[in-house]
């Protein structure tokens, strides 16, 4: 294999272990710069992820939207996860040991993907993930902390986290979810369906918060949704439809397309819910009417656009991904959730039907 | 005999409710599959051969075969088309196929739906070039 590299001299590529060995030893040379790394831990998908950041740079960009599963450090993570940025420690990054044509559309990187290995090149904000999953190692690396997008800190290392986690028996899907200790409901929708204006609704309401735009879902031992992110996003003209949501204008970020980014675990605190077992798959459709009301759904239509989604992002891993998707299908009952215009009764129609389940 | 099988590893499917999501992991189109669409697809899965699933169908509708050739034969031919299945030089199934019951609905011509509002999530191109050190860059807007 020849590699891209400066000059553009072709060169004899290191395998995976060899690269990951040298970009480890980069984050070890930027912690020390750093004045040392600084430690979290949360329970991402009920497993232990340890990150170590080099320096409080990317604390800020990567930490604050899991931060509602924050556990405490002891013991041994499941997942050590390194991060570090060039601009702050000026410790930069290896040579690429690929060459250009194996950095895939999607920015997976071919050659780094087989037998528990990844890696992927976000070619927007110039920002490198690797995973060794069998020594349960990552790294994560961008040049300019500041780089990183705020919509990614709404959702940060997505695409490490489905990877990472796939194998476990995981999906990290495009959805929201809302629900009690005992049980959640799943909705499952396309852009503009309703998915995010129920949750919010649902903010105001005894009903927690598990996802407001992806969340993880397994179907072993029981079909059970896990939270990953405590953020949610508002158009202007949603907000004046909640005014829960409307009284937190000074607190809130904005992003570039001038929705509003709520960082849940800091203005809700308590409503974030870490997991909750899976009761009812939901398809919000708006159909005018003031009541919202539920009805039988078809299962293999929410599969349809649950599924697509989840399996054509990652199709490496999609044929795993459908398998644990049509599971749930088969094991959830499924309903549409038919919005009425007041959205102050759609959260007791969810509750309703959770506490029958 | 002419047969097929489903095109793996690039198609993952399926059936929940008698209705077949396939999905071609490296078109990004992915498809819904019911009633005698899924029927047949089904009976690809098992290995049966053209003649074989055609005549399974024809029994299990009371039609007369050449109609439902005249319905299924251009149907097997769009699954080829979406590379959901391809022609296969392996032996078809020598299991003794599974008799279908009568159906309880009247035949209708199998019909592939297809999705593909996914397939940017493939085809989305963030163009790139190397730049001096070595790390691929966003190519600039008229470059």
């Amino acid at each position: 294999m020849t590699v891209a590299s400066p000059g553009h001299v072709a060169r004899t590529a290191p395998a995976p272990a060899a690269y990951f060995a040298d970009v480890a030893s980069r984050w070890e040379r930027a912690a020390v710069a750093a004045g040392g790394a600084i430690s979290r831990d949360f329970r991402v998908g009920g497993l232990h992820l340890r990150m170590r950041f080099a320096g409080p740079a990317l604390v800020q960009r990567l930490a604050p939207a899991i931060a509602h599963l924050t556990i405490d450090g002891a013991g041994t993570p499941d997942l050590l996860l390194d991060a570090w940025d060039s601009a702050t420690t000026g410790v930069g990054m290896a040579d690429p040991p690929w060459i250009e044509s194996e950095l895939r559309v999607n920015g997976e990187i071919g050659s780094f993907i087989d037998q528990g290995w990844y890696a992927h090149y976000n070619v927007w904000h110039s920002a490198l993930t690797l995973l060794d999953g069998s020594r349960r190692r990552a790294i994560y690396w961008i040049g300019v902390a500041d780089d990183v997008p705020d919509h990614e800190t709404a959702s940060p290392l997505f695409t490490l986290f489905h990877n990472w986690l796939n194998p476990n028996g995981l999906a990290l899907v495009h959805c929201a979810a809302v629900g009690l200790p005992h049980g959640a409901a799943l909705l499952v929708g396309v852009n503009g369906a309703g998915k995010s204006n129920t949750s919010l609704a649902c903010l105001d309401s005894p009903l927690r918060h598990l996802g407001d735009d992806r969340a993880l879902v397994g179907a072993v031992p029981e079909p059970t949704v896990f939270s990953l992110y405590s953020t949610a996003k508002s158009t202007p003209a949603d907000i004046e439809h909640h005014p829960h949501l409307a009284r937190l204008r000074e607190r809130v970020g904005y992003l570039q397309n001038g929705k509003a980014l709520y960082f849940l675990n800091d203005l809700f605190p308590g409503k974030p819910l870490e997991r909750a077992p899976l009761r009812a798959l939901l398809m919000p459709r708006v159909v005018g009417g003031v009541e919202t009301t539920l009805a039988p759904a078809n299962p293999a239509e929410g599969l349809r656009i649950l599924a697509a989604e989840t399996s054509l992002r990652w199709p490496r891993s999609g044929r795993h991904t459908l398998a644990i998707l049509s599971r749930l299908f088969r094991e959830v009952p499924c309903y549409t959730l038919r919005l009425g215009t007041d959205r102050r009764r759609i959260p007791p129609v969810i509750q309703d039907l959770l506490m029958r389940g | 005999m002419t047969y097929y099988r489903k095109n793996e590893p690039a198609v993952a499917s399926e059936t929940i409710d008698g209705e077949v999501v396939a999905i071609n992991l490296e078109t990004g189109n992915y498809f819904s599959l019911q009633r005698t669409a899924a029927e047949v697809w089904k009976l690809i899965e098992d290995r049966r051969g053209a003649d074989e699933l055609i005549a399974a169908i024809a029994l299990r509708y009371g039609e007369a075969e050449p109609a439902a050739r005249a319905a299924i034969a251009p149907f097997i031919d769009e699954l080829l088309r979406e590379q959901l299945i391809v022609a296969s030089d392996g032996a078809p199934s020598t299991a003794t196929a599974e008799s279908m019951p009568p159906a309880e609905t009247p035949f209708t011509a199998p019909e592939l739906k297809k999705y593909v509002d996914m397939q940017d999530l493939l085809l989305l191109d963030p163009i790139h070039e190397v730049d001096e050190t070595g790390w691929p860059n966003m190519k600039q807007a008229g470059a």
